[in-house]
């Protein structure tokens, strides 16, 4: 497989990895939103899970970045 | 007032008869080609004209012109006192007519001996001629060189005191010597060849130049062209009453018309006892011919002759040979010193004759033919002289003309003969060649082994047929000759006209490379057990030489089934009893002197008799059922399905990548386009900055 072909695959891989955290962190996202609107402490498991989504997102956002640097490059 | 009138009157009546006076004398000059330059002193002349020496009266010869009767012997124009008082005026294209300045008019001639019928030639004084100044080019006659001449005598109008201007042009040099008569004739030809030739008269021309008659012309060009186009012509105008002849030569254009070219011949340089023309006529072959003549414009005398172009035909005929069985007058022969020939077979084996007509030596094989009637050898042969028809016709023998002398025979082409391998020979390809110079029809050629001297038997004389080949009877032994060395040799049997003559040469039959016959190399059909048919498993080994051999034994027992000598003989055969097993096959040639051995060994099997269809139609049905069934579970256990859906995947992960790679290419190209958005922006901004800065 070409380099051009690996580095597309492992893109695609990573939108869909991205695609799915961001699903599970809107769950936990909800319930921050409705603790905001009530008025009431957000529940600390929620912040919690909404934390490591998001930090997890970034991550791999930035080497998604990366990535499709390096694909501009080879095309 | 009145007396101022009519004197005034008077002086313009005066002046108008004194303009119309001169009017006239400037018309009457003019008329005459006398042009009047002007007064001395105001000479409108070339001042780099040479200047002539000054004419002295008492001392002659100081004339500028020279006159001659007979074109030899030129004197000054005022030789003997007669021409004193003359003067030269040119008329025209530049023929010079010699006038006297007293006679009362000017047209009238001087005849300067007084008669009238001899004409003579005018010419410009060499002495006088400067370098650079020659016939062609314009002279001034210094006035005062006439004065003298002209004072006293009849023109007393002319002034003394001009310059009178002469342009002198040369005369083409044919015309020089060449007067013609009031007919042109064409030169007749009395030897008998030209016999049918007419007369020019219709051609005719004006008056001869005698006394004051009007001249003819004084130059032709003639041109004579064949209608076939096929020869040269020479041909001339004879003077009427005159032994002088005019030639000029003639080819043939691209037209394949014959235009005279080149100059005239001059006829001074003819002897004149030379009858030069018809000698040229006379070669003229048979045929007819259109004569045209063509006639120059030209200028005699103040008269102007047009051009003209007269054509007429004539016809040239054959001329016969003989006069009954005689030759014909006019005709004569030599033979050489020593008339013998060599015999050569053909019946154009004579000696060389010279043949002549009146003179004219005959063009052997143009204008005849020499062949002999006697081919053989022989004392008394004969001559046939053959008229071609296109100069003479007819036939004349010139009986016992000369002897034939046996000829030394000798090979036209040497003996050779076309090698070949044993068994190869044809007669085709294997050519026996020779060629004799006498007897061709007699060669024949001989065979002998190396070191006999008895021919090959049936190969004692071969004779050729008419294609160069040898007979089939003949061809045949040649193909079974051994291989190994041969003599051929070829004779012919002399005879009375030719001498024996014989040849040979050695040559080889190679030894032949042996092969199989290509419909029939070593084999044999396989059978199974107990099957065995001698037609269908036949056995096959035939070579191109010798008899095959074929020895087939067990190629584990090494048990001989089937053998035949080397003759082909069958001597064992057990191939229908032989059981299951590999059998060995081999097929030998020994060789020989004339060919190479040959040998081939192969295998092949016996096997047990095979299974019925019923049986092999269950097999083949129970295989496929077979996988039907392992097609079945898999799809019942899903391994199908998930083969499949893995294909699905790639295929998917193949258009993903694609399409993440597109989006890519995209995205990059977006961004170029806004930065190049955004930087024209920028230079628009920038620009409109500075306008308004300005």
């Amino acid at each position: 497989m070409s380099q051009r072909s690996k580095l597309a695959k492992e893109i695609h891989i990573l939108e869909e990895e991205i695609k799915l955290l961001e699903i599970k962190r809107s769950r936990s996202q909800a319930s921050l939103i409705e603790a905001l609107i009530s008025r009431r402490d957000p529940d600390p498991t929620d912040a919690e899970f909404f934390r490591m989504f998001t930090a997890e997102i970034e991550v791999k956002r930035e080497n998604l970045q990366t990535l499709t640097r390096q694909l501009e490059k080879l095309i | 007032m009145k007396q101022k009138l009519r004197t005034s009157s008077g002086i313009v009546i005066l002046l108008a008869l004194l303009g119309i006076v001169c009017l006239s004398l400037g018309m009457f000059f003019t008329v005459f080609g006398i042009t009047y330059a002007e007064e001395a002193g105001s000479d409108t002349t070339d001042p780099s004209a040479p200047v002539l020496p000054p004419y002295d009266s008492e001392s002659e010869p100081n004339a500028l012109w020279l006159v001659s009767s007979n074109g030899t012997d030129f004197a000054p124009l005022n030789d003997g006192g007669t021409f004193k008082y003359l003067y030269i005026d040119v008329t025209g294209n530049g023929n010079i007519v010699v006038k006297q300045s007293n006679a009362g008019e000017h047209n009238q001639y001087v005849f300067f001996d007084g008669n009238a019928a001899t004409e003579y030639t005018v010419k410009l004084n060499p002495d006088y001629v400067y370098e650079g100044n020659k016939l062609g080019d314009t002279y001034n006659l210094d006035d005062a060189d006439y004065s003298d001449s002209n004072k006293g005598v009849g023109e007393k109008e002319l002034s003394l005191d001009v310059h009178t201007t002469v342009t002198v042009q040369a005369k083409a040099s044919s015309t020089d010597t060449l007067t013609l008569s009031k007919t042109w004739t064409i030169a007749t030809l009395s030897n008998g060849i030209t016999s049918s030739i007419v007369d020019g008269s219709n051609f005719a021309f004006g008056d001869s130049h005698r006394g004051t008659s009007l001249s003819a012309p004084e130059q032709g060009n003639i041109v004579v062209y064949d209608i076939a186009g096929t020869t040269n012509v020479h041909f001339a105008v004879k003077y009427e009453g005159s032994l002088a002849t005019y030639f000029l030569d003639a080819t043939a254009n691209s037209d394949g018309i014959l235009e005279v070219v080149g100059n005239p011949i001059d006829v001074s340089a003819i002897p004149s006892d030379s009858n030069y023309f018809r000698q040229q006529m006379k070669t003229l072959r048979a045929g007819d011919y259109v004569m045209t003549v063509t006639t120059s414009a030209a200028v005699s005398e103040n008269v102007y002759y047009a051009s003209s172009v007269d054509t007429f035909g004539f016809k040239v005929s054959s001329i016969a040979l003989c006069d009954g069985d005689a030759l014909a007058n006019g005709f004569a022969y030599q033979l050489p010193e020593n008339s013998d020939k060599v015999y050569n077979g053909t019946i154009y084996n004579t000696p060389e004759i010279t043949l002549t007509y009146n003179g004219i030596t005959l063009v052997q094989n143009v204008d005849y033919v020499l062949t002999t009637d006697m081919i053989d050898v022989c004392d008394n042969a004969n001559i046939v002289i053959t008229g071609s028809g296109n100069a003479i016709e007819g036939t004349y023998t010139i009986e016992n003309a000369f002897s034939i002398t046996p000829a030394a025979n000798g090979w036209a082409a040497i003996p050779n003969i076309m090698r070949w391998q044993y068994g190869s020979f044809n007669k085709q390809v294997n050519l026996l060649t020779a060629d004799a110079e006498f007897g061709k029809n007699e060669l024949y050629f001989s065979i002998y082994a190396e070191g006999n001297d008895t021919a090959w038997p049936g190969l004692e004389k071969i004779y050729l047929d008419s294609e160069g080949f040898v007979n089939e009877a003949q061809e045949s032994i040649l193909k079974v000759l051994p291989a190994g060395n041969y003599r051929l040799s070829a004779t012919v049997d002399g005879n009375a006209n030719y001498d024996d003559l014989s040849g040979e040469i050695t040559f080889q039959v190679f030894k032949g490379i042996n092969s199989w016959d290509a419909g029939e190399i070593p084999s044999i059909k396989p059978w199974f057990k107990g099957r065995y048919d001698a037609e269908i498993n036949a056995i096959n080994a035939k070579a191109k030489f010798g008899t095959a051999q074929v020895v087939i034994r067990n190629a584990v027992t090494k048990e001989v089934v089937y053998a035949t000598d080397i003759y082909g003989k069958e001597i064992t055969n057990a191939l229908a009893t032989a059981g299951v097993g590999t059998y060995e096959f081999t097929a030998t040639v020994v060789g020989t002197d004339n060919y190479d051995k040959l040998s081939t060994t192969f295998n092949f099997e016996i096997s047990r008799k095979g299974l019925p269809v019923w049986a092999v139609v269950l097999i083949v049905a129970g295989a496929l059922g077979l996988v039907a069934l392992v097609f079945g579970i898999l799809h019942q256990k899903g391994v199908l399905q998930m083969l499949t859906g893995k294909v699905i995947i790639a295929m998917r992960t193949r258009a993903n990548v694609d399409a993440t790679i597109a989006a890519v290419r995209a995205n990059r190209v977006a961004r170029e386009a806004e930065a190049s958005i955004a930087a024209a922006k920028a230079r628009e901004a920038e620009e409109a900055k500075q306008k308004e800065s300005k």
